[in-house]
């Protein structure tokens, strides 16, 4: 397994790629990786429960699920405040909104968000802070930290995106009770996806923003709850 | 040590706000001795990059710390309404240059908010919160935390 993951590295250092073209093949890598580890982790992934499939949605839906979640405040402060499960979402067919980040498709499970910003003005720069931080940007009350997850998702090695993330500032996806917002290209869509569709990552991942991979959708699923515990501690990512 | 968070909970707060590129900076008023018109700042060979250099002011001698470089913003030319304010941190009297000073402003405690902890290193922790004020953010700097410890005894050696 380690050999092969060793080979998948060294295809993806010995290819000279674009710069935008890089993340795609990390991408791959990275799909490449969770495929051959799948043997052990599979003992722990969640247990295919099948339950009737949504219907077929949208973008549409997306804006009033987004907006039914931010109403519902004091339903997402209830949620925090309890311990984090392990993943209960995984376990059963859910809904992801899926968006763009430089060339990456990341899908983030709906139920996890609090909204998608539309944003038209320059969020407040913070000094001192990692360039993956752009700013503070006021919504409903509370300052939104805007976090460029294209640089956290990005390899070590890689440079950031040729364009800066105040440049790509269009849409913001707010997670963690809207106190976050990931910067966002461009929004797909909404996926279906089963819990069979998706590799998931072990406990003990080196990625903690990601929950696994939905190979045949060729998207990342992020690990919202893990990816915000992250940003709240204030740990260095990535 | 960190005076303006040591203040009790509700206790208004004056501010004395300056601008740096596109943001407005909020200081603690106590912490403020003078604002001067930039006058001939003298460089020190060897200083630190932050350090712009010395300056005379009444025959004392005083650092001036160039805040652009250190909040990693691009340094700009010094122009007309470019400021020195003279402050006092760390038992220390330095000035910083700032692109203009503003205006004084009073936030009550709940006005404020923590700075968010994501992404910062404990020797770049030198904001504070930040408040809205008139629908834009301030900035609140710890003025203290401008610089680390180590870099406040240098800085009496220039």
């Amino acid at each position: 397994m380690e050999k092969k993951s060793q080979k998948t590295r060294e295809a993806v250092e010995s290819r000279l790629v674009e710069p935008q073209q890089a993340l795609r093949v990390y991408l791959d890598a990275l799909l490449c990786e969770v495929a051959f580890s799948d043997n052990e982790e599979s003992a722990n992934a969640p247990l295919p429960i099948v339950v009737a499939e949504p219907p077929p949605t949208d973008v549409v839906v997306v804006e009033s699920v987004a907006e039914a979640t931010v109403s519902n405040e004091s339903v997402v402060e209830v949620e925090e405040s309890t311990v984090v499960t392990q993943q209960d979402w995984t376990r059963s067919a859910f809904q992801c909104l899926s968006f763009q980040v430089a060339d990456v498709t990341l899908a983030a499970p709906l139920e996890k968000l609090s909204g998608i910003l539309e944003v038209d003005e320059e969020p407040t720069e913070l000094p001192g802070y990692a360039p993956w931080v752009v700013g503070l940007l006021p919504n409903r009350g509370q300052n939104v930290q805007i976090i460029d997850i294209a640089q956290i998702i990005m390899p070590e090695g890689h440079s950031a995106p040729v364009k800066t993330a105040r440049e790509r500032l269009h849409y913001i996806i707010l997670v963690g009770n809207g106190r976050f917002g990931l910067v966002a290209d461009a929004l797909s869509g909404v996926l279906n996806l089963e819990p069979d569709d998706v590799r998931w990552r072990g406990e003990h991942s080196k990625r903690p923003w990601l929950a696994g991979t939905a190979v045949e959708r060729m998207c990342a699923v992020l690990d919202v709850d893990n990816l915000c515990e992250q940003l709240l501690r204030g740990l260095k990512l990535p | 040590m960190n005076n303006a968070a040591g203040q009790s909970a509700d206790e208004a707060m004056r501010w004395v706000t300056f601008q740096l590129e596109n943001e407005k900076y909020g200081i603690n008023v106590m912490q403020v001795q003078e604002v001067l018109r930039v006058t001939e700042i003298a460089p020190v060979p060897g200083a630190p990059v932050y350090v712009l250099g010395i300056i005379n002011l009444r025959g004392n001698v005083v650092t001036v710390i160039d805040t652009r470089t250190r909040f990693g913003l691009q340094t700009k030319e010094v122009d007309d309404s470019s400021r020195v304010v003279i402050i006092e941190a760390d038992e220390q009297v330095v000035g910083i240059l700032v692109d203009s000073v503003a205006e004084v402003v009073d936030l009550n405690a709940s006005e404020m908010e923590t700075a968010p902890n994501v992404g910062t290193e404990e020797s770049t922790k030198f904001i504070q919160g930040v408040a809205s004020h008139e629908g834009e953010l301030l900035i609140l700097v710890d003025l203290n935390r401008l610089l680390t410890d180590e870099e406040w005894s240098d800085m009496g050696t220039f």
